[in-house]
């Protein structure tokens, strides 16, 4: 419920980049919105039990270091929101 | 020194055809020899939007399976002498050429031209490995919609895996009136997702169709269209140029309930 009003008070611009977000995350992860949904739940859960989280603010961000064969370093940084 | 660019998107009809058109016409105002180079075998387009599809003799094919030189398939642009265009079959389909003639192909274009852009055909199979192969460096259209956003993140994960160093973001499609009512997403949230350099956005209006309806360029025109793709061929050859305000066509009060609004 309270989501559905979240939902009528954002533009559709900002619900855009709420899913462009929510894609391009689940592609670079290779696992699916559901998944990444129910991880991003189960973490606020486990958390919860041991300090006081806003379920609104809550955000994981995951960093993937490529190796390359020289040796350099490429972070991807991906947001879950 | 000549460069070799690819210009891709992922998602079909986000615009790369008219960028790559006004991005090589822009290169051109700037005196530089520049050749566009369909790579879409089977669904050539570039020819008609640049309007020259009734001078088409040879085409891509012909020049890599040896059937003419490369300077007798190549095509002189009717505005810009610098400007030239290697067409694509559109009896052949993609596995008529392959990465490794591509290249040679590329290798042999740059000891002519300055600037060497390919114009890649959607998708992420030969035609893009293709094209891909030949370049050294990447622009990636998109538009502000999710799904155009979705198959640019992949393009440009692609991009980096094939060990490409310098990709770059161009924005088509802004409708600043749409972004300053929060209905439509803006550069800077494109930019949030992809995390990739941009070389320029370009808002979206009636000129850019009017122009490829007559086979002509906006680059060159008075229009923000037209400036913006200047600027962005200004930037492509190593310029420092301010992003353009696409405000600027708005009304004073626009800007100024604009102000408000902000957060």
């Amino acid at each position: 419920m309270a989501q559905a009003q979240d939902r009528n008070r954002r533009t559709s611009g900002e619900i855009a980049k709420a899913r462009t977000e929510l894609t391009v995350a689940s592609d670079r992860l290779d696992c699916s919105q559901e998944e990444t949904t129910r991880m991003r739940e189960e973490l606020m859960h486990t958390l919860s039990k041991y300090m006081s989280l806003d379920n609104e603010l809550f955000e994981i961000q995951i960093q993937i270091v490529y190796r390359t064969k020289r040796g350099v370093r490429n972070v991807k940084t991906i947001p879950i929101k | 020194m000549s460069e070799v660019i690819v210009v891709t998107s992922g998602k079909g009809g986000v615009g790369k055809t008219t960028s790559t058109a006004n991005i090589g016409a822009g290169l051109a105002r700037m005196n530089k020899k520049v050749v566009l180079v369909d790579t879409d075998i089977g669904l050539r387009n570039l020819d008609v939007v640049m309007g020259l599809e009734n001078r088409i003799i040879y085409n891509l094919v012909d020049v890599v399976e040896g059937n003419c030189r490369v300077k007798q398939a190549l095509i002189r642009d009717k505005h810009y002498p610098g400007l030239y265009l290697l067409p694509s079959a559109q009896t052949r389909d993609k596995s008529a050429v392959s990465p490794e003639q591509m290249i040679k192909l590329a290798d042999s274009l740059t000891q002519i031209f300055d600037y060497v852009i390919l114009d890649c055909p959607a998708g992420i199979e030969q035609g893009f490995r293709n094209a891909t192969a030949a370049a050294q460096r990447a622009v990636v259209v998109t538009t502000p919609e999710v799904s155009a956003i979705r198959d640019a993140d992949r393009i440009i994960g692609l991009l980096e895996a094939g060990g490409l160093k310098k990709i770059d973001l161009v924005v088509n499609r802004i409708r600043v009136d749409m972004v300053r009512r929060g209905e439509m997403m803006s550069v800077e949230d494109v930019l949030d997702i992809l995390a990739v350099h941009l070389l320029g956005a370009v808002p979206d209006e009636e000129h850019v169709v009017v122009a490829a309806n007559h086979g002509e360029y906006v680059v060159g025109s008075d229009t923000l269209s037209g400036q913006a793709y200047m600027n962005i061929a200004r930037r492509i050859t190593g310029e420092t140029v301010p992003l353009l305000d696409l405000e600027s066509g708005a009304t004073l009060l626009h800007r100024v309930a604009s102000l408000f609004r902000r957060k």
